[in-house]
């Protein structure tokens, strides 16, 4: 599909979408706001959707290895981080789900696209955000207790 | 781990973002609900942290939803040019 393609199916669809959700406009924003972003939300599945049929969802095990370099360029850093990445990576291996473990190493590891990542899961942006908040929250929980970090530090 | 980060992070402050969740996070279904009028506030000058605090945690949590932010912020924007 091309972008023009594209574009056009976003605005057609989102143009179905407004239509349907006319009996909910409250008027508590402009209306022209209200049903714009309608098309912003069409747009980013169309191309989540693209995303996902051009390159689906590709998990490279050495993205493990290279993330310390992705994080950072001075060597100390690289090093430092290297300590603590493996500590997460412990973390993923032993604590988390088959589920779990799939969802963080492609967000965070791998940097599949959210939207691309829901495509290929079956499901929506809303409960991969759920999942992916619940898997940071344990994430955090289990590098605590083994004293990688403080609570202290994972608070705002 | 995020992209949104200053370049001066070092690599534990990156990991130590990630790891931190917002209790007033509203979600991407919230948000797709309130963004309409969090825009607008934004637009009119108003503070929408103020107004809609767990929508701006979830922005600087979700990438995707922050992406729609900007789209939104920019379409209304150019609207509001044109007239």
């Amino acid at each position: 599909m091309e972008l023009d393609d594209l574009a056009e199916q976003a605005a057609n669809d989102a143009c179905v979408s407004v239509l349907r959700r006319l009996p909910d406009f409250e008027g508590r924003s402009r209306f022209t706001t209200w049903a714009s972003k309608f098309a912003i939300l069409e747009v980013a599945h169309k191309i989540g959707r693209h995303r996902w049929s051009r390159v689906g969802v590709v998990l490279d095990p050495d993205d493990w290895n290279r993330l310390p370099e992705r994080l950072a360029t001075d060597p100390t850093e690289i090093a430092a981080g290297r300590e603590l990445v493996g500590a997460i990576h412990d973390v993923v291996r032993t604590e988390f789900t088959e589920r779990q473990r799939h969802v963080f190493e492609a967000l965070f590891v791998s940097r599949v696209g959210f939207d691309v990542l829901a495509i290929e899961l079956g499901t929506n942006r809303n409960a991969l955000y759920k999942a992916e908040f619940d898997i940071r929250a344990k994430l955090r929980r289990h590098l605590v207790e083994r004293g990688h970090v403080t609570q202290e530090e994972t608070r705002r | 781990m995020t992209a949104s980060r200053e370049s001066k992070d070092t690599v534990r402050d990156r990991i130590l973002a990630l790891l931190r969740t917002d209790p007033t996070d509203v979600g991407c279904g919230q948000l797709f609900d309130l963004l309409d009028q969090y825009v607008e506030l934004v637009v009119t000058g108003e503070d929408p942290e103020k107004h809609l605090p767990g929508v701006t945690a979830h922005l600087e949590a979700c990438g995707p939803c922050a992406e729609d932010y900007r789209g939104l912020l920019a379409t209304v924007s150019e609207q509001d040019h044109d007239h």
